[in-house]
Protein backbone atom coordinates (compact mmCIF):
# COMPACT_ATOMS: atom_id res chain seq x y z
CA UNK A 1 0.00 0.00 0.00
CA UNK A 2 1.59 3.72 -0.94
CA UNK A 3 1.28 6.54 0.86
CA UNK A 4 -1.80 8.09 -0.78
CA UNK A 5 -3.69 4.69 -0.58
CA UNK A 6 -2.98 4.63 3.18
CA UNK A 7 -4.16 8.07 3.43
CA UNK A 8 -7.29 7.51 1.57
CA UNK A 9 -7.71 4.21 3.75
CA UNK A 10 -7.69 5.92 7.34
CA UNK A 11 -9.52 8.64 6.28
CA UNK A 12 -12.49 6.30 5.68
CA UNK A 13 -12.23 4.53 8.19
CA UNK A 14 -12.52 7.42 10.47
CA UNK A 15 -15.92 7.77 8.82
CA UNK A 16 -16.49 4.55 9.51
CA UNK A 17 -16.00 4.73 13.10
CA UNK A 18 -18.33 7.24 13.33
CA UNK A 19 -20.87 6.14 10.75
CA UNK A 20 -24.41 4.21 12.10
CA UNK A 21 -24.69 0.76 12.10
CA UNK A 22 -27.91 0.67 9.90
CA UNK A 23 -26.50 3.29 7.60
CA UNK A 24 -23.54 0.70 7.10
CA UNK A 25 -26.09 -2.30 6.62
CA UNK A 26 -28.00 -0.74 3.88
CA UNK A 27 -24.88 0.65 2.10
CA UNK A 28 -23.26 -2.95 2.64
CA UNK A 29 -26.80 -4.60 1.19
CA UNK A 30 -25.98 -4.16 -2.88
CA UNK A 31 -22.57 -4.69 -2.77
CA UNK A 32 -20.88 -8.43 -3.22
CA UNK A 33 -17.87 -9.46 -2.04
CA UNK A 34 -16.17 -12.55 -2.06
CA UNK A 35 -16.43 -15.02 0.32
CA UNK A 36 -16.21 -13.52 4.00
CA UNK A 37 -14.20 -15.49 6.49
CA UNK A 38 -13.46 -14.17 10.10
CA UNK A 39 -10.03 -13.41 10.71
CA UNK A 40 -10.65 -11.80 13.81
CA UNK A 41 -13.91 -12.48 15.07
CA UNK A 42 -15.88 -9.05 16.92
CA UNK A 43 -14.35 -8.85 19.99
CA UNK A 44 -14.32 -6.29 22.57
CA UNK A 45 -11.27 -4.85 24.85
CA UNK A 46 -9.73 -1.69 25.39
CA UNK A 47 -7.47 1.21 24.68
CA UNK A 48 -5.30 3.51 27.51
CA UNK A 49 -6.00 7.00 26.67
CA UNK A 50 -2.95 9.23 27.77
CA UNK A 51 -2.70 13.06 28.10
CA UNK A 52 0.20 14.99 28.79
CA UNK A 53 0.59 16.96 32.19
CA UNK A 54 0.61 20.60 30.78
CA UNK A 55 -1.24 19.55 27.51
CA UNK A 56 2.53 19.28 26.39
CA UNK A 57 4.27 17.54 28.79
CA UNK A 58 4.96 14.15 30.86
CA UNK A 59 3.15 11.81 29.29
CA UNK A 60 0.46 10.36 32.23
CA UNK A 61 -2.12 7.14 31.75
CA UNK A 62 -5.53 9.26 31.78
CA UNK A 63 -8.34 6.18 31.56
CA UNK A 64 -8.78 3.21 29.14
CA UNK A 65 -11.54 3.49 26.74
CA UNK A 66 -13.43 0.59 25.78
CA UNK A 67 -13.13 -0.69 21.92
CA UNK A 68 -14.75 -3.05 19.94
CA UNK A 69 -12.34 -4.42 16.81
CA UNK A 70 -13.07 -6.83 13.93
CA UNK A 71 -11.17 -8.35 10.87
CA UNK A 72 -11.87 -10.31 8.12
CA UNK A 73 -11.01 -11.78 4.46
CA UNK A 74 -13.69 -10.76 1.78
CA UNK A 75 -12.44 -12.13 -1.15
CA UNK A 76 -9.17 -10.94 -1.92
CA UNK A 77 -9.47 -8.16 0.38
CA UNK A 78 -8.82 -7.74 4.07
CA UNK A 79 -11.49 -5.48 6.15
CA UNK A 80 -10.45 -3.79 9.32
CA UNK A 81 -13.01 -2.92 11.83
CA UNK A 82 -12.10 -0.95 15.05
CA UNK A 83 -14.86 1.70 16.59
CA UNK A 84 -14.61 2.93 20.43
CA UNK A 85 -17.45 1.73 22.46
CA UNK A 86 -18.72 -1.93 23.24
CA UNK A 87 -20.42 -2.34 19.40
CA UNK A 88 -19.91 -5.55 17.77
CA UNK A 89 -22.09 -5.49 14.86
CA UNK A 90 -20.43 -1.80 13.93
CA UNK A 91 -17.06 -3.03 14.06
CA UNK A 92 -18.01 -6.35 11.78
CA UNK A 93 -20.24 -4.04 9.73
CA UNK A 94 -16.85 -1.43 9.29
CA UNK A 95 -14.57 -4.77 8.60
CA UNK A 96 -17.05 -5.56 5.58
CA UNK A 97 -16.88 -1.66 4.25
CA UNK A 98 -13.33 -1.61 4.65
CA UNK A 99 -12.69 -5.25 2.74
CA UNK A 100 -15.28 -3.58 0.12
CA UNK A 101 -13.85 -0.23 -0.38
CA UNK A 102 -10.30 -1.90 -1.52
CA UNK A 103 -11.92 -4.00 -4.07
CA UNK A 104 -13.85 -3.60 -7.47
CA UNK A 105 -17.20 -2.05 -5.43
CA UNK A 106 -14.95 0.84 -4.01
CA UNK A 107 -15.83 3.05 -5.95
CA UNK A 108 -19.75 2.53 -6.14
CA UNK A 109 -19.20 2.21 -1.91
CA UNK A 110 -17.77 5.27 -1.56
CA UNK A 111 -19.85 7.47 -3.05
CA UNK A 112 -23.31 5.38 -1.73
CA UNK A 113 -22.09 5.07 2.12
CA UNK A 114 -18.50 7.45 3.31
CA UNK A 115 -19.09 10.31 0.71
CA UNK A 116 -22.21 11.31 2.13
CA UNK A 117 -21.25 9.75 5.41
CA UNK A 118 -18.36 12.21 5.66
CA UNK A 119 -21.14 15.67 4.42
CA UNK A 120 -23.16 14.50 7.90
CA UNK A 121 -20.25 13.79 10.23
CA UNK A 122 -18.88 17.55 8.89
CA UNK A 123 -22.64 18.88 9.14
CA UNK A 124 -22.84 17.80 12.83
CA UNK A 125 -19.19 19.13 13.73
CA UNK A 126 -20.11 22.56 12.23
CA UNK A 127 -23.55 22.92 14.01
CA UNK A 128 -21.90 22.14 17.89
CA UNK A 129 -19.44 24.61 16.38
CA UNK A 130 -21.52 26.59 15.61
CA UNK A 131 -23.88 26.75 18.64
CA UNK A 132 -20.19 27.30 21.08
CA UNK A 133 -19.64 30.31 19.00
CA UNK A 134 -22.73 31.52 19.54
CA UNK A 135 -21.98 31.85 23.40
CA UNK A 136 -19.07 33.46 22.63
CA UNK A 137 -18.59 36.43 25.39
CA UNK A 138 -16.56 39.50 25.50
CA UNK A 139 -16.34 40.29 29.61
CA UNK A 140 -15.72 44.01 30.80
CA UNK A 141 -13.75 44.14 34.03
CA UNK A 142 -14.63 47.56 36.27
CA UNK A 143 -10.92 49.43 36.84
CA UNK A 144 -10.11 48.81 40.21
CA UNK A 145 -9.54 51.59 43.11
CA UNK A 146 -5.59 51.79 43.71
CA UNK A 147 -5.01 49.64 47.01
CA UNK A 148 -8.23 47.56 46.47
CA UNK A 149 -7.58 43.62 47.40
CA UNK A 150 -7.00 41.72 43.35
CA UNK A 151 -9.90 38.64 43.14
CA UNK B 1 -14.32 -6.53 48.67
CA UNK B 2 -14.26 -10.45 47.85
CA UNK B 3 -15.76 -12.38 51.64
CA UNK B 4 -15.37 -15.83 51.83
CA UNK B 5 -15.40 -17.03 55.12
CA UNK B 6 -19.23 -17.22 55.88
CA UNK B 7 -21.40 -19.83 55.01
CA UNK B 8 -25.02 -19.68 54.94
CA UNK B 9 -27.42 -17.68 54.39
CA UNK B 10 -27.85 -17.99 50.55
CA UNK B 11 -31.87 -18.05 50.88
CA UNK B 12 -31.87 -14.84 52.75
CA UNK B 13 -28.76 -13.18 50.18
CA UNK B 14 -31.34 -14.22 47.37
CA UNK B 15 -34.11 -12.30 48.57
CA UNK B 16 -32.21 -9.28 49.62
CA UNK B 17 -31.25 -9.09 45.71
CA UNK B 18 -34.64 -9.06 45.12
CA UNK B 19 -35.77 -6.48 47.40
CA UNK B 20 -32.99 -4.24 45.25
CA UNK B 21 -34.12 -5.58 42.24
CA UNK B 22 -37.79 -4.58 43.19
CA UNK B 23 -37.14 -0.96 44.55
CA UNK B 24 -34.60 -0.32 41.93
CA UNK B 25 -37.75 -0.55 39.12
CA UNK B 26 -40.02 1.63 41.50
CA UNK B 27 -43.54 1.51 40.34
CA UNK B 28 -44.12 -0.71 37.71
CA UNK B 29 -47.11 1.77 36.35
CA UNK B 30 -44.09 3.87 35.42
CA UNK B 31 -42.21 3.88 32.77
CA UNK B 32 -38.64 2.17 32.72
CA UNK B 33 -35.68 3.86 32.16
CA UNK B 34 -33.97 3.24 29.14
CA UNK B 35 -29.96 3.63 28.64
CA UNK B 36 -30.30 6.08 26.18
CA UNK B 37 -32.15 8.24 28.47
CA UNK B 38 -29.44 7.86 31.14
CA UNK B 39 -26.72 8.55 28.80
CA UNK B 40 -27.88 11.14 27.14
CA UNK B 41 -30.37 12.99 29.96
CA UNK B 42 -28.17 12.22 32.75
CA UNK B 43 -24.84 12.78 30.99
CA UNK B 44 -23.00 14.35 33.93
CA UNK B 45 -23.89 11.82 36.11
CA UNK B 46 -22.37 9.39 33.57
CA UNK B 47 -19.79 11.71 33.03
CA UNK B 48 -18.78 11.09 36.82
CA UNK B 49 -18.82 7.45 36.53
CA UNK B 50 -16.65 7.10 33.70
CA UNK B 51 -13.75 9.33 35.84
CA UNK B 52 -14.00 7.95 38.88
CA UNK B 53 -14.35 3.92 36.95
CA UNK B 54 -11.82 4.99 34.68
CA UNK B 55 -13.64 3.37 31.53
CA UNK B 56 -14.85 6.12 28.67
CA UNK B 57 -17.91 3.94 27.59
CA UNK B 58 -21.12 6.27 27.94
CA UNK B 59 -23.28 3.18 27.37
CA UNK B 60 -21.56 1.12 29.91
CA UNK B 61 -21.49 4.00 32.54
CA UNK B 62 -25.43 4.67 31.99
CA UNK B 63 -25.63 1.34 32.25
CA UNK B 64 -23.43 0.88 35.84
CA UNK B 65 -25.79 3.90 36.85
CA UNK B 66 -28.90 2.36 36.03
CA UNK B 67 -28.10 -1.07 37.82
CA UNK B 68 -26.76 1.02 40.57
CA UNK B 69 -30.09 2.88 41.27
CA UNK B 70 -27.91 6.45 40.63
CA UNK B 71 -25.64 5.52 43.15
CA UNK B 72 -21.88 7.31 41.38
CA UNK B 73 -19.51 5.67 43.38
CA UNK B 74 -21.05 1.79 43.31
CA UNK B 75 -21.46 2.35 39.38
CA UNK B 76 -17.87 3.85 39.44
CA UNK B 77 -17.22 0.29 41.12
CA UNK B 78 -19.14 -1.66 38.71
CA UNK B 79 -17.17 -0.28 35.82
CA UNK B 80 -13.97 -1.35 37.63
CA UNK B 81 -14.79 -4.58 37.87
CA UNK B 82 -15.94 -4.92 34.69
CA UNK B 83 -12.71 -3.28 33.17
CA UNK B 84 -11.29 -6.47 34.54
CA UNK B 85 -12.68 -8.96 32.60
CA UNK B 86 -10.89 -7.00 29.00
CA UNK B 87 -8.02 -7.19 27.31
CA UNK B 88 -6.11 -4.66 26.56
CA UNK B 89 -5.72 -4.36 22.92
CA UNK B 90 -3.04 -1.21 22.72
CA UNK B 91 -1.94 2.49 23.51
CA UNK B 92 -3.23 5.34 21.93
CA UNK B 93 -1.38 7.91 21.55
CA UNK B 94 -1.86 10.73 24.23
CA UNK B 95 -4.99 13.15 23.29
CA UNK B 96 -4.20 16.18 21.93
CA UNK B 97 -6.57 18.52 23.96
CA UNK B 98 -4.95 21.00 21.39
CA UNK B 99 -7.62 19.65 18.47
CA UNK B 100 -9.91 19.66 20.55
CA UNK B 101 -13.64 20.59 19.15
CA UNK B 102 -14.44 23.25 21.64
CA UNK B 103 -17.81 23.11 23.62
CA UNK B 104 -16.30 25.41 26.33
CA UNK B 105 -13.21 27.60 26.14
CA UNK B 106 -12.68 30.34 29.33
CA UNK B 107 -9.54 31.92 30.62
CA UNK B 108 -9.81 33.91 33.99
CA UNK B 109 -6.29 35.24 33.37
CA UNK B 110 -6.73 36.60 29.44
CA UNK B 111 -9.61 38.68 28.18
CA UNK B 112 -8.49 38.64 24.62
CA UNK B 113 -7.58 35.36 23.20
CA UNK B 114 -7.11 34.02 19.78
CA UNK B 115 -10.69 31.85 19.25
CA UNK B 116 -12.51 34.21 22.25
CA UNK B 117 -13.85 32.92 25.10
CA UNK B 118 -16.38 30.44 24.79
CA UNK B 119 -19.08 30.02 27.30
CA UNK B 120 -20.56 26.82 25.99
CA UNK B 121 -22.74 25.22 28.04
CA UNK B 122 -22.25 26.16 31.61
CA UNK B 123 -24.08 26.12 35.28
CA UNK B 124 -22.07 29.72 36.31
CA UNK B 125 -24.54 32.24 35.31
CA UNK B 126 -27.63 30.58 36.12
CA UNK B 127 -29.50 31.57 39.48
CA UNK B 128 -29.21 27.99 40.66
CA UNK B 129 -33.35 28.52 41.11
CA UNK B 130 -35.48 25.46 40.33
CA UNK B 131 -36.74 25.02 37.12
CA UNK B 132 -40.59 23.72 37.09
CA UNK B 133 -41.02 23.88 33.36
CA UNK B 134 -39.27 20.59 33.59
CA UNK B 135 -41.66 18.59 35.98
CA UNK B 136 -43.54 18.37 32.94
CA UNK B 137 -42.37 16.58 29.31
CA UNK B 138 -42.81 19.11 26.39
CA UNK B 139 -41.21 20.50 23.66
CA UNK B 140 -37.97 22.66 24.72
CA UNK B 141 -36.56 25.33 22.70
CA UNK B 142 -33.10 24.56 20.86
CA UNK B 143 -29.57 26.50 21.61
CA UNK B 144 -28.97 29.76 19.26
CA UNK B 145 -26.50 28.56 16.23
CA UNK B 146 -23.76 31.50 15.01
CA UNK B 147 -23.15 32.26 12.00
CA UNK B 148 -19.89 31.08 11.66
CA UNK B 149 -18.36 28.29 13.84
CA UNK B 150 -15.54 28.49 16.74
CA UNK B 151 -12.24 28.19 15.57
CA UNK B 152 -10.74 24.35 14.57
CA UNK B 153 -8.01 24.85 16.33
CA UNK B 154 -7.78 26.71 19.40
CA UNK B 155 -4.35 27.91 21.55
CA UNK B 156 -3.89 26.11 24.89
CA UNK B 157 -3.60 29.81 27.05
CA UNK B 158 -0.97 28.40 28.70
CA UNK B 159 1.12 27.97 25.70
CA UNK B 160 0.46 31.44 24.54
CA UNK B 161 2.15 33.49 27.08
CA UNK B 162 5.14 30.48 27.13
CA UNK B 163 6.76 32.38 24.59
CA UNK B 164 7.77 35.03 26.57
CA UNK B 165 9.60 32.96 29.38
CA UNK B 166 7.10 33.78 32.25
CA UNK B 167 5.65 30.88 32.42
CA UNK B 168 6.84 27.30 33.11
CA UNK B 169 7.21 25.51 29.97
CA UNK B 170 5.51 21.98 29.89
CA UNK B 171 7.90 19.37 28.10
CA UNK B 172 8.33 16.08 28.62
CA UNK B 173 11.27 14.44 29.95
CA UNK B 174 14.17 13.28 28.60
CA UNK B 175 13.35 10.58 25.73
CA UNK B 176 9.34 10.94 26.87
CA UNK B 177 8.93 7.60 28.17
CA UNK B 178 5.58 5.91 28.80
CA UNK B 179 4.05 6.22 31.70
CA UNK B 180 3.16 4.33 34.44
CA UNK B 181 -0.23 2.53 34.80
CA UNK B 182 -2.02 1.79 38.44
CA UNK B 183 -3.94 -0.63 36.44
CA UNK B 184 -0.62 -2.63 36.39
CA UNK B 185 1.71 -1.77 39.00
CA UNK B 186 0.57 -1.18 42.61
CA UNK B 187 0.66 2.24 44.09
CA UNK B 188 4.74 3.33 45.15
CA UNK B 189 6.37 6.21 46.86
CA UNK B 190 7.79 8.65 45.75
CA UNK B 191 5.57 8.75 43.39
CA UNK B 192 6.15 10.54 39.60
CA UNK B 193 4.00 13.03 38.13
CA UNK B 194 2.72 10.26 35.80
CA UNK B 195 1.13 8.23 38.37
CA UNK B 196 0.25 11.29 40.86
CA UNK B 197 -2.51 12.54 37.49
CA UNK B 198 -3.60 9.17 37.08
CA UNK B 199 -4.53 8.82 40.10
CA UNK B 200 -6.25 12.17 40.24
CA UNK B 201 -8.03 11.44 37.06
CA UNK B 202 -9.88 8.33 38.53
CA UNK B 203 -9.89 10.40 42.11
CA UNK B 204 -13.05 10.59 43.76
CA UNK B 205 -14.73 14.19 42.82
CA UNK B 206 -15.75 15.08 46.43
CA UNK B 207 -12.41 14.06 48.06
CA UNK B 208 -10.67 16.37 45.50
CA UNK B 209 -12.64 19.23 45.69
CA UNK B 210 -12.64 19.27 49.90
CA UNK B 211 -8.91 19.03 49.07
CA UNK B 212 -8.41 21.57 46.74
CA UNK B 213 -10.25 23.51 48.72
CA UNK B 214 -8.23 23.25 51.25
CA UNK B 215 -5.18 24.81 49.45
CA UNK B 216 -7.56 27.58 48.72
CA UNK B 217 -8.60 28.44 52.50
CA UNK B 218 -4.64 28.14 54.06
CA UNK B 219 -3.82 24.86 54.16
CA UNK B 220 -1.41 25.13 51.30
CA UNK B 221 0.30 28.36 49.96
CA UNK B 222 -1.72 28.28 46.49
CA UNK B 223 -3.14 31.55 44.91
CA UNK B 224 -3.92 30.43 41.71
CA UNK B 225 -5.22 31.41 38.55
CA UNK B 226 -7.70 29.50 36.22
CA UNK B 227 -5.54 29.96 33.13
CA UNK B 228 -7.46 28.09 31.11
CA UNK B 229 -10.70 25.60 31.32
CA UNK B 230 -11.68 23.65 27.82
CA UNK B 231 -14.13 21.27 27.37
CA UNK B 232 -15.04 19.47 24.33
CA UNK B 233 -14.40 16.25 22.06
CA UNK B 234 -10.86 15.14 20.96
CA UNK B 235 -10.10 12.20 18.72
CA UNK B 236 -8.72 8.92 19.87
CA UNK B 237 -6.21 7.43 17.15
CA UNK B 238 -4.56 3.71 17.40
CA UNK B 239 -2.10 2.33 15.52
CA UNK B 240 -3.83 -1.33 14.79
CA UNK B 241 -1.33 -4.08 14.74
CA UNK B 242 -2.83 -5.68 11.51
CA UNK B 243 -2.40 -2.05 9.65
CA UNK B 244 0.46 -0.41 10.63
CA UNK B 245 -0.68 2.83 10.46
CA UNK B 246 -2.72 5.50 12.92
CA UNK B 247 -6.64 5.53 12.24
CA UNK B 248 -8.90 7.64 14.34
CA UNK B 249 -11.18 5.57 16.29
CA UNK B 250 -14.04 7.86 17.45
CA UNK B 251 -13.63 10.83 19.93
CA UNK B 252 -14.25 11.27 23.81
CA UNK B 253 -15.28 14.28 25.64
CA UNK B 254 -12.69 15.67 28.33
CA UNK B 255 -12.52 18.65 30.30
CA UNK B 256 -8.78 20.37 30.84
CA UNK B 257 -8.04 22.69 33.31
CA UNK B 258 -4.18 24.70 33.84
CA UNK B 259 -3.79 26.74 37.05
CA UNK B 260 -1.22 28.81 37.15
CA UNK B 261 0.29 30.18 40.26
CA UNK B 262 3.35 32.39 40.97
CA UNK B 263 6.36 31.92 42.41
CA UNK B 264 9.31 34.11 43.56
CA UNK B 265 12.08 31.82 42.50
CA UNK B 266 14.18 29.82 44.96
CA UNK B 267 18.07 30.11 44.93
CA UNK B 268 19.04 33.11 41.72
CA UNK B 269 16.31 31.52 39.64
CA UNK B 270 13.48 34.38 37.96
CA UNK B 271 10.26 34.95 39.25
CA UNK B 272 7.67 32.86 36.98
CA UNK B 273 4.44 30.84 36.67
CA UNK B 274 4.36 27.50 37.43
CA UNK B 275 1.60 25.50 36.78
CA UNK B 276 -0.96 22.51 38.02
CA UNK B 277 -2.89 20.77 35.03
CA UNK B 278 -6.05 18.76 35.42
CA UNK B 279 -7.98 16.50 32.66
CA UNK B 280 -10.80 14.26 33.20
CA UNK B 281 -13.19 12.10 31.36
CA UNK B 282 -16.34 13.80 30.58
CA UNK B 283 -17.71 17.65 31.44
CA UNK B 284 -16.84 18.10 34.96
CA UNK B 285 -14.94 21.76 36.01
CA UNK B 286 -15.15 21.34 38.92
CA UNK B 287 -13.47 17.41 38.98
CA UNK B 288 -10.45 19.04 36.27
CA UNK B 289 -10.51 22.49 38.30
CA UNK B 290 -9.58 20.42 41.49
CA UNK B 291 -6.91 18.21 40.19
CA UNK B 292 -5.02 20.94 38.70
CA UNK B 293 -5.20 22.59 42.17
CA UNK B 294 -4.15 19.35 43.66
CA UNK B 295 -1.26 18.28 41.00
CA UNK B 296 0.26 22.10 41.64
CA UNK B 297 0.25 21.52 45.47
CA UNK B 298 1.83 17.66 45.24
CA UNK B 299 4.73 19.24 43.41
CA UNK B 300 5.90 21.56 46.33
CA UNK B 301 9.41 20.03 45.85
CA UNK B 302 9.86 20.57 43.18
CA UNK B 303 9.90 24.17 43.85
CA UNK B 304 11.34 24.18 47.35
CA UNK B 305 8.29 24.69 48.87
CA UNK B 306 7.77 23.15 52.90
CA UNK B 307 5.39 20.37 52.82
CA UNK B 308 3.12 21.21 55.61
CA UNK B 309 -0.69 20.22 54.25
CA UNK B 310 -2.37 16.90 54.07
CA UNK B 311 -3.04 18.51 50.23
CA UNK B 312 0.82 18.23 49.89
CA UNK B 313 1.41 15.10 51.30
CA UNK B 314 1.41 12.81 47.87
CA UNK B 315 0.66 9.57 50.33
CA UNK B 316 -2.10 10.84 52.32
CA UNK B 317 -3.75 12.30 48.74
CA UNK B 318 -3.05 9.37 46.56
CA UNK B 319 -3.66 6.55 49.06
CA UNK B 320 -6.98 8.35 49.84
CA UNK B 321 -8.58 9.64 46.95
CA UNK B 322 -9.71 6.30 45.57
CA UNK B 323 -13.19 5.88 45.85
CA UNK B 324 -13.13 2.45 45.57
CA UNK B 325 -10.78 1.02 47.61
CA UNK B 326 -11.61 3.51 50.69
CA UNK B 327 -15.54 2.26 50.14
CA UNK B 328 -14.21 -1.51 49.99
CA UNK B 329 -12.32 -0.41 52.87
CA UNK B 330 -14.72 1.48 55.28
CA UNK B 331 -17.60 -0.99 54.34
CA UNK B 332 -16.25 -4.26 54.91
CA UNK B 333 -17.09 -2.98 58.77
CA UNK B 334 -20.72 -4.06 58.04
CA UNK B 335 -19.61 -7.69 57.26
CA UNK B 336 -19.80 -10.29 60.21
CA UNK B 337 -17.04 -10.07 62.78
CA UNK B 338 -17.92 -11.70 65.09
CA UNK B 339 -15.21 -14.02 65.97
CA UNK B 340 -12.80 -10.90 66.34
CA UNK B 341 -15.02 -9.32 68.65
CA UNK B 342 -15.83 -12.09 70.85
CA UNK B 343 -12.07 -12.49 71.30
CA UNK B 344 -12.25 -8.83 72.22
CA UNK B 345 -14.53 -8.87 74.39
CA UNK B 346 -12.92 -12.10 76.15
CA UNK B 347 -9.88 -10.20 76.25
CA UNK B 348 -11.53 -7.08 78.04
CA UNK B 349 -13.69 -9.32 80.68
CA UNK B 350 -9.94 -11.23 81.31
CA UNK B 351 -8.38 -7.56 82.18
CA UNK B 352 -11.52 -6.42 84.36
CA UNK B 353 -10.85 -9.51 86.12
CA UNK B 354 -7.41 -9.23 86.29
CA UNK B 355 -7.89 -5.82 87.68
CA UNK B 356 -10.28 -6.35 90.34
CA UNK B 357 -8.13 -9.07 91.46
CA UNK B 358 -5.02 -6.52 91.87
CA UNK B 359 -7.13 -4.03 93.52
CA UNK B 360 -8.68 -6.22 96.19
Amino acid sequence: MDQEEMMARADWLAVLARAPQAAMEAALSGVTTGPVVWIRPAGIGMVMLEGRAGGTGQRFSLGQATVTRATCRAGEQIGVGYVLGHFPRRAELMALCDAALQGPSGAALMARLITPQQAAQRAARDDRARAAAATKVEFFTMARHAGARST
Amino acid sequence: MAYVPVKGGEEAILNSLGMVAEERRGDPATPELTIAQIRQQQARAVDRVMAEGSLYDPDLAALALKQAQGDATEAAFLLRAYRTTLEQFATAPPLDTARMAIRRRISATYKDLPGGQVLGPSYDYTHRMLDFDLMQDGPRAPAARAGTPVDAHMPRVPDLVANEGFMEPALPPEGDPAPGDLTRQPLGFPAGRDTRLQNLARGDEGFLLGLAYSTQRGFGSNHPYAGEIRAGEVPVEVVPEELGFVIDIGEVTVTESQMITSIKGASGENPRFTRGYGLVFGHSERKAMSMALIDRALRADEFAEPRKYPAQDEEFVLYHSDNVESSGFVQHLKLPHYVDFQAELKMLREMRAERQEASQ
